[in-house]
């Protein structure tokens, strides 16, 4: 659930009984709830679009909540995915199985509304609080974009499946010209402008983004795909231009301007370090020959 | 997550010695308190904040709720976890205690699995929006202040030079960085972001702060009684430090932590305005 406020939180609510569920969305209302009334159902519930937490009754018609708890755990998409069990069997062993099986809670019916909103509340700011930290080692904190550790874990990945597909992909590596020289004439304030200027230009003008990051300093990457090669080079130019015609900072006496390395992906290239090395060769190339997006 | 359990700790507070009992061997895995009455619990707290307290609610004198309320009270105490202990889990009971800002509550006779389970999510949850806490001020890879606790403090900075008491501000960049990044890689580049907070610890005998501003660029705050000259001294020494540092493995590698400073006027209305001024070392 990262980048969502826990008060956006989806719940899937698993329960046989009609009455439960209402007293249930009642108490939950502030929530995006989906309620389903059977153990098959919640599997293909949860396929479709992944919850935030799931509240699971243990005796249900078909497959029991215990076995939906089983078979979430497997699925590698939501295994994490908290399950508090509420349930009318309050002996020991059930208790105990729920807790095993990996249930976060156990709820025992009938329950005063304030526990069971209590407990829910509870695992997801759990959940929001770690996704959180996990996206923030992932942020450039300037930009807000992607950093470049976060780049080279997801670009791999990009990588291999376009191979595997043999669908194309372009890279496209991307600095600002005379970054230094912008600092020093007009200060870090509006070096740092300049760098939100560009990333906000990037966001808004060009589509088909599969990854985008700041590698660090001035330096921008950039993926796009399912488009073809024209349609990638005709966006990156333009923007290419647009940018060096605007002043998009206020501070600065004339436009910025950008220079652009460009590479498309082959079916010789053994991993994305062999991509990139093209990219960056290509950005070189175009520092050289002042101002064109050299592919 | 996992946690340290054994420098967790927790108060339980319970006037019944056979429940307690029963509570520390079930807990013995983390570093448990005990006390038998509400005031001992206040005191106990006072002394050395627990990570979660165990209250039961039924207790001579200061019951679990007043002592709740008393913690919660508190901005100190306000952020310790709650968990309630209690004989009936009668209705009324359970309500208020939500109300009055407990985290959980467990009945007795305990369920063991159950109190581990809700122990551990509340010191799961406190651990991890205290680290949310901490990486929103501090920067991953040098642990120091980041840019939002830098404009954060700026504003009692601010405060103060409106009133007359001026400080100085340094910025301080690495200078070539791009061409290491080009010729050693990302890594090599971290590690020298990482060595600026140690070269100028070495360096500076007297109270400072430094902010990593963002990528190479860091700030460096003296306390508001620092003389400029001596801060310039001082600015000086760390340019020449760095230059001098090498790194192992790569005997070529040399960079340089190059300054500009500007001192805070009464007619400053932003820390920017101060930035703004930054200038290199006097001619």
């Amino acid at each position: 659930m990262s980048e969502l406020d826990y008060k956006h939180s989806k719940i899937l609510i698993v329960d046989d009984n009609p009455g439960d569920i209402d007293v249930l969305v009642e108490i939950l209302h502030e929530f995006d709830v989906r309620t389903v009334l059977d153990g098959e159902s919640a599997l293909e519930a949860v396929k479709e679009e992944l919850p935030d937490l799931i509240l699971l009754d243990i005796t249900l018609p078909g497959i029991n909540g215990f076995e939906v708890c089983t078979r979430l755990k497997q699925i590698t998409q939501s295994a994490h995915i908290p399950i508090i069990f509420l349930s009318i069997r309050t002996d020991v062993e059930n208790i105990l199985q729920g807790f095993n099986l990996g249930g976060v809670d156990y709820i025992t019916k009938p329950y005063l509304p304030q526990e069971a909103l209590a407990r829910i509340k509870t695992h997801l700011s759990l959940c929001h609080a770690i996704a959180t930290l996990n996206n923030l080692a992932n942020i450039d904190p300037l930009s807000g974009i992607a950093n470049r550790r976060h780049f080279f874990k997801h670009a791999t990945v990009i990588f291999e499946e376009a191979k595997s597909e043999q669908r194309d992909l372009y890279i496209f590596i991307i600095d600002i010209d005379n970054f230094k020289l912008i600092n020093d004439t007009y200060g870090h304030a509006v070096g740092d402008k300049t760098i939100l200027a560009l990333t906000n230009s990037i966001e808004t003008n060009v589509s088909n983004i599969v990854s985008f990051a700041r590698l660090g300093g001035d330096e921008f990457i950039l993926m796009l795909k399912d488009i073809d090669k024209i349609g990638a080079q005709e966006q990156l130019e333009s923007l290419r231009e647009q940018i060096a015609s605007t002043l998009l900072v206020p501070e600065h006496i004339s436009p910025f301007t950008i220079s652009i390395g460009m590479a498309e992906n082959r079916e010789s290239d053994k991993d994305i370090d062999a991509f990139l090395l093209r990219a960056d060769m290509n950005l070189y190339k175009s520092k050289r020959t002042k101002n064109t997006l050299y592919v | 997550m996992t946690l340290d359990t054994h420098s967790t700790k927790i108060l339980v507070v319970d006037d019944n010695p056979v429940n307690m009992d029963f509570l520390v061997e079930l807990l013995n895995e983390y570093d448990v308190r005990t006390v038998l009455n509400g005031h001992s619990a206040l005191e106990a707290v006072e002394e050395e904040k627990p990570d979660l307290i165990l209250l039961d609610i039924n207790m001579p004198g200061l019951n679990g709720f007043d002592v709740c309320k008393r913690l919660k009270a508190s901005i100190e105490t306000k952020d310790i976890p709650i968990i309630f202990l209690t004989a009936s889990g009668e209705s009324e009971s359970v309500v208020h205690a939500f109300k009055i800002g407990g985290a959980d509550y467990i009945v007795k006779p305990y369920n063991t699995e159950e109190v581990l389970v809700r122990v551990q999510t509340q010191l799961k949850l406190k651990r991890a929006l205290e680290m949310l806490e901490m990486q929103s001020k501090f920067d991953t890879l040098t642990g120091i202040p980041n840019r939002k606790q830098f404009f954060h403090d700026s504003k009692k900075l601010m405060q103060s030079a409106t009133a007359g008491i001026p400080f100085h501000i340094f910025m301080l960049s690495i200078e070539g960085f791009d061409t290491i990044n080009g010729t050693f890689g990302y890594l090599v580049g971290d590690e020298i972001i990482k060595a600026v907070p140690t070269i100028i610890h070495k360096i500076i005998k007297t109270k400072y702060t430094l902010y990593r501003l963002e990528g190479t660029h860091f700030i460096l705050i003296f306390s508001l009684t620092e003389e400029l000259d001596d801060a310039i001294e001082w600015a000086y020494a760390i340019e020449k430090a760095s230059e001098r540092a090498r790194f192992k493995n790569y005997e070529n590698l040399s960079f340089k932590l190059s300054y500009s400073y500007a001192t805070s006027t009464k007619d400053d209305i932003s820390i920017h305005q101060v930035m703004q001024r930054a200038h290199p070392k006097r001619s």
